[in-house]
């Protein structure tokens, strides 16, 4: 099996005085789905803010695909395939699902402002790629449907679903999803599962990261775990070794009485 | 058609283009600038005092005025895009004093205060004009509707989220900057062509700030809207002239009438006009069939 696609070695980050990351450090490989936990404040996001450069890291390091990317800028980061979703969810209003899911190509589109001003022909060969690639990926996470709404007069749970195709329609290498859960409804959360299941199946050699506090959601999902408290990483391990850990189930549950 | 009526359809056509410009910046990349007309004023300095000088062909001239309007909107824009909104208006705002000042130092040139009126006369201006103005709307409606638009929808929305698409938040932002201000300049050249006289006072930032509300008008983020509100609301004033009601000449209340009519309408419908949709066949043929349209993004938040 080939080396890690994602790995972090030592990483910290302080705000002020409060340490939001501790001496972190994972890795994930290909296909894998690996999960961070923790109880809200244990400095989750924070990580996934570090990996995706909307802050940089005070100490340590972060290897992607075998290259440093410690020093890159966010939008580097991203151009290179670490893709993300956001903790409530980040669809830009005012642009249809489809629109949504095209903006993630655009950055790399094939033409210059003044071909675009001018509708000269490369416009629209590159516009009809671009909406095919997004139109597959909508199709294949079944959500083709939705192409022409308004994001934001979708149900919340489809709106999640939106996101992750937005993220994913640039075939990233690594995906990281942040609290896919907050705000559904048990149902909801039963067909996120099958989705990211689903995701899993059609993209087999993408890496997926989620970070959330639900452990049940973890546990179905997840091949490995990485637990988080204060800023610390307390435990890692399969999903049944993390139930069983009493660490975990101190920092989770509270002491037992 | 008399001289009265094509200077009116020039007044709407240079209004058109400079709203146009406007379009590009708040709309679509979501930055308020107050100092749109400053780059009329640099374009049209540029345009006709190099023709006068120089003894050269205004189209010739005109090139220069839009190079020299697109490189100060570059130096500008470079440092001040990175901004916050308001701070960005601010910015705009002394910018343009500062533009006004300078065509007032140089008035070995420019003839300050008094006016530059050493205009060539064009013939067939209207025409010029029109094409121009047709040329522009095309350009921007191009631009909403290509991935520039989409990316700038994206990055008005949340720079954040956008950046993490690889999009280049700040060269993206220049790049619109530079292009609405080559909108506008396109629209100072004009704007000397129709009045042949500019002096440093027309282009004011009162000027930049009816351009604001004229797009907020016709609808935050439509277009058609903005453009029909351009044209109309520039040219209504004119249609005042000599219409009396209870004995009251309407020419002489005629800022009060275009401000009651713009409280109006901001009041009841905060978007504008149509809000951010477009006028277009479809939107029409569904209006007279009296369909229900669906009115999604219409007046939300």
């Amino acid at each position: 099996m080939s080396g890690p696609i994602l790995k972090t070695e030592h990483l910290h980050k302080n705000f002020g005085g409060v340490i939001a990351v501790q001496d972190f450090s994972f890795e994930i490989r290909e296909g894998e789905i690996l999960a961070i936990i923790g109880p809200n404040g244990a400095g989750k996001t924070t990580i996934f803010n570090l990996i995706s450069k909307i802050y940089q890291p005070d100490k340590g390091t972060i290897e992607f695909d075998g290259t440093d990317i410690t020093g890159k800028t966010q939008i580097e980061t991203a151009r290179m395939g670490v893709s993300r979703t956001f903790q409530n969810t980040r669809l830009f209003t005012g642009l249809s699902v489809l629109d949504n899911v095209k903006v993630a190509l655009d950055f790399a589109g094939k033409y210059t402002l003044l071909e675009a001003m001018l509708l000269l022909p490369r416009r629209f060969r590159t516009e009809k790629e671009t909406t095919a690639r997004a139109m597959a990926c909508l199709k294949l996470l079944e959500l083709d449907r939705y192409a022409e709404a308004r994001p934001e007069n979708l149900p919340y749970g489809i709106q999640r679903r939106v996101e992750i195709a937005r993220a994913l329609v640039s075939d990233p290498k690594v995906l990281m999803l942040d609290e896919p859960a907050a705000g559904l409804n048990p149902e909801e959360v039963f067909q996120l599962v099958d989705f990211i299941r689903a995701i899993k199946t059609k993209y087999p050699k993408l890496a997926i990261l989620v970070i959330e506090h639900r452990m049940d959601l973890v546990m179905n999902l997840s091949d490995y775990i990485y637990v988080q408290d204060f800023g610390e990483t307390i435990a890692k391990g399969k999903p049944d070794e993390i139930r069983n850990n009493p660490l975990v189930l101190k920092a989770y549950l509270g002491e037992e009485e | 058609m008399s001289n009265y009526q094509l200077s009116l359809i020039m007044l709407a056509c240079i209004s058109i283009i400079t709203v146009c410009g406007v379009f590009a910046i708040t709309s679509l990349a979501g930055m308020f600038s107050l100092g749109q007309a400053s780059y009329m004023a640099i374009s049209a300095y540029l345009t006709f005092c190099i023709a006068r000088y120089q003894n050269l062909p205004v189209w010739v001239t005109s090139i220069i005025g839009l190079a020299g309007c697109a490189l100060v909107a570059f130096v500008i824009g470079m440092p001040t895009l990175r901004l916050r909104r308001d701070y960005l208006a601010l910015m705009t705002i002394g910018f343009g004093q500062m533009v006004q000042s300078i065509i007032i130092l140089l008035d070995k040139y420019t003839n300050a205060a008094i006016g530059f009126s050493k205009i060539p006369k064009v013939n067939n201006l209207v025409y010029i004009i029109l094409a121009i103005t047709v040329l522009i709307v095309f350009m921007v409606r191009n631009l909403k509707y290509s991935r520039f638009g989409r990316m700038c929808i994206a990055l008005k929305n949340d720079d954040i989220a956008a950046r993490s698409f690889g999009i280049d938040v700040h060269g993206l932002r220049v790049k619109i900057y530079v292009i609405a201000s080559l909108i506008a300049g396109v629209g100072g050249i004009c704007y000397g062509l129709r009045n042949r006289v500019i002096s440093p006072d027309a282009f004011d930032w009162s000027l930049s700030a009816e351009m604001q509300i004229l797009l907020f008008f016709g609808g935050t983020n439509s277009l058609t809207g903005s453009v029909i509100s351009a044209a109309c609301l520039k040219v209504l004033p004119e249609f005042l002239k000599g219409v009396k009601l209870f004995g009251i000449d309407l020419q002489n209340c005629k800022t009060i009438i275009y401000c009651l009519l713009i409280i109006v309408v901001i009041n009841l419908r905060t978007k504008g006009l149509l809000g951010e949709r477009e006028l277009s066949l479809s939107f029409l043929r569904g209006l007279f069939a009296g369909k229900p349209r669906d009115r999604e993004g219409g007046e939300s938040t």
